[in-house]
């Protein structure tokens, strides 16, 4: 279901407004949504989710306009949305099926109609043996795949996730973000995603909108946000991207990993000691990959190449390489 | 004899406390979720009204302050058209429990206020009634506090029976006065206050044991 939000304004008492935003979500799509905190993206979500309604300007869900509707044809749009939290808000008071079977409850589905369905939903998110688990027995990412398929029991078009994985480690939050691309595609889903990681969009969007301070900044497809950052938002948020992939940070320059792996220690890292090594022993270095990482401040370097050269040039260009804090790994050892 | 005037007076003030308690809840509950749902927005209110939520909470307020006594005495009228007289154990009950009403109202409220906002947000936006949020969502997430509300209440009542004498309704406090002070008999005062310390710490300890069973299990 395409969604429309066509120039909304809300204001608080100054803080975490929405100044003017006009966005589309095609239908069937992941769109993100990011910005900082106090952006006001959680806001945004909230008028679009019609958990709040806009100062001024309209929301659409196809074609039907949603930001004006009454008591009652409110709470029956609402069930059919989705939507996904950081801090999961589970029912404490019932177990993982009990969560997952309340808004079928509420929506009035027959009692006998309710057990196989939570059980479908279970397993469509990895949890079928945890439909009498305690919700505190669950690690985070079980939580959040408990909500997910809460949000999906009634069998919504539109999924909103408000910081979905940001109370999650790196590897939970790529298996949630696996399985909310795979049941978006599942249930043609039209996603939006509320985030201040520029990982989840990368991962998971199509298209993104950018949030500062209550307005759009600027919006793109994910390649071309990646390609052509305009604004020194997203050109920071860029710089500050975690490394994707399992290289930790690696800059790989072909699929093959070299023989030696060098580890530069800080200080290291800011010198041209390897040209430096190589007019001195005459030897060739063929560099595969090579990546930093700073921590405090510091900056460790590492590198993955074939050296090749008589074995005393080598062994004399290890020693002086040691000398300058280098540490020279034979891969696979 | 004096075992007796014991029993007689334990059953008399269990009497009067299981059933104020009973009719405490029934009065007090309604309002305290009254209270927490009309509050404010930021106060958890999922349907703030605050002419409505003022005048409850003055009216809660101007109850709380009257000193048991001094409220037993104004309830006569009401007691006597209830059941027809004003005086003895069952009419100590209508005092009794419209004393304790306005703190189980408040005690309700505080309860069912502590439940996190998250979880209310989330019932909300899968598009739940304020009705089905009263009684499927904000009511069983507050159950353990409820229970601890419950669990004091009772305990404040057995304090309240004890001045229900005053009014002929009998009950430990009133043995206390009758035989232990007012006849001397220090051994009748050391056993019914002997006795009041044993219900009161049966009842929190129960209290206590159901409220953390019911957390064990979630």
């Amino acid at each position: 279901m395409e969604i429309r939000v066509n120039n909304v304004v809300r204001h608080y008492d100054g803080v975490d407004a929405i100044n003017d935003v006009s966005l589309t979500v095609q239908s069937n799509k992941i769109i993100g949504i990011i910005g900082r905190s106090g952006a006001g993206k959680s806001t945004l979500v909230r008028l679009m989710s019609l958990l709040e309604r806009p100062d001024s300007g309209e929301v659409w869900f196809g074609g039907e306009r949603v930001d004006n509707l009454d008591k009652d044809a409110l709470t029956s749009r609402r069930r059919r949305i989705g939507m996904i939290f950081q801090n999961f808000n589970l029912f404490s008071s019932r177990n993982a099926g009990g969560n997952v079977a309340y808004p079928l409850e509420i929506n009035g589905v027959p009692k006998e109609k309710i057990l196989p369905k939570v059980r479908s939903l279970l397993s469509l998110v990895g949890l079928e043996d945890k439909i009498y688990a305690p919700i505190s027995t669950l690690s985070g990412g079980q939580k959040q795949r408990v909500s997910i398929a809460r949000a999906l029991a009634t069998d919504p078009e539109i999924l909103f996730c408000d910081e979905a994985t940001s109370a999650l480690d790196p590897q939970t939050t790529r298996s949630i973000l696996s399985l909310i691309k795979e049941v978006q595609a599942k249930m043609n889903l039209t996603v939006v995603m509320i985030t201040h990681q520029m990982e989840v969009v990368r991962d998971t969007c199509d298209y993104v909108y950018v949030l500062e301070a209550g307005k759009v900044v600027e919006h793109n497809t994910t390649q071309g946000l990646f390609s052509s950052p305009k604004t020194p938002l997203v050109k920071d948020f860029l710089a500050n991207l975690a490394p994707s992939g399992p290289e930790g940070g690696m800059l790989l320059f072909s699929g093959d990993k070299g023989h030696y792996i060098l580890r530069f220690a800080p200080g290291a890292t800011g010198k041209p000691i390897l040209s430096h090594l190589i007019k001195k022993y005459s030897i060739d270095m063929n560099i595969l990959g090579a990546g930093i990482q700073t921590i405090d401040g510091e900056s460790y370097g590492t590198m993955e190449c074939d050296i090749t050269g008589d074995p005393d040039s080598l062994r004399e260009m290890f020693e002086d390489l040691k000398k300058e804090n280098v540490k020279v790994e034979e891969a696979g050892k | 004899m004096i075992w007796n005037l014991v029993l007689e007076s334990t059953l008399q003030t269990l009497e009067m406390v299981f059933f104020g308690a009973l009719f405490s809840l029934v009065l007090g509950l309604p309002v305290g979720v009254l209270l927490c749902v009309t509050s404010s927005e930021k106060e958890g209110g999922i349907s703030p009204k605050p002419v409505l939520n003022e005048v409850l909470s003055r009216i809660v307020n101007v109850l709380r302050s009257f000193p048991f006594i001094i409220l037993m005495i104004l309830l006569f009228p009401l007691s006597r058209l209830i059941l027809g007289t004003s005086i003895g154990t069952r009419a100590a009950i209508v005092p009794l429990s419209i004393a304790a009403a306005p703190f189980v109202a408040r005690v309700i409220e505080n309860a069912l206020k502590e439940v996190d906002k998250g979880v209310i947000l989330a019932a909300r936006a899968m598009g739940s009634t304020n009705r089905q949020i009263v009684f499927k969502v904000l009511l069983p997430e507050a159950l353990p506090s409820l229970v601890s509300g419950v669990t004091l209440t009772i305990i404040n009542l057995i304090g309240y029976s004890a001045m229900a004498g005053a009014i002929g309704g009998g009950g430990l406090g009133d043995l206390a006065i009758r035989y232990g002070y007012q006849r001397f008999r220090s051994d009748v005062m050391l056993v019914s206050v002997l006795v009041i310390i044993v219900l009161v710490e049966a009842v929190q300890f129960v209290g206590s044991r159901i409220s953390s069973n019911i957390v064990k299990r979630r």
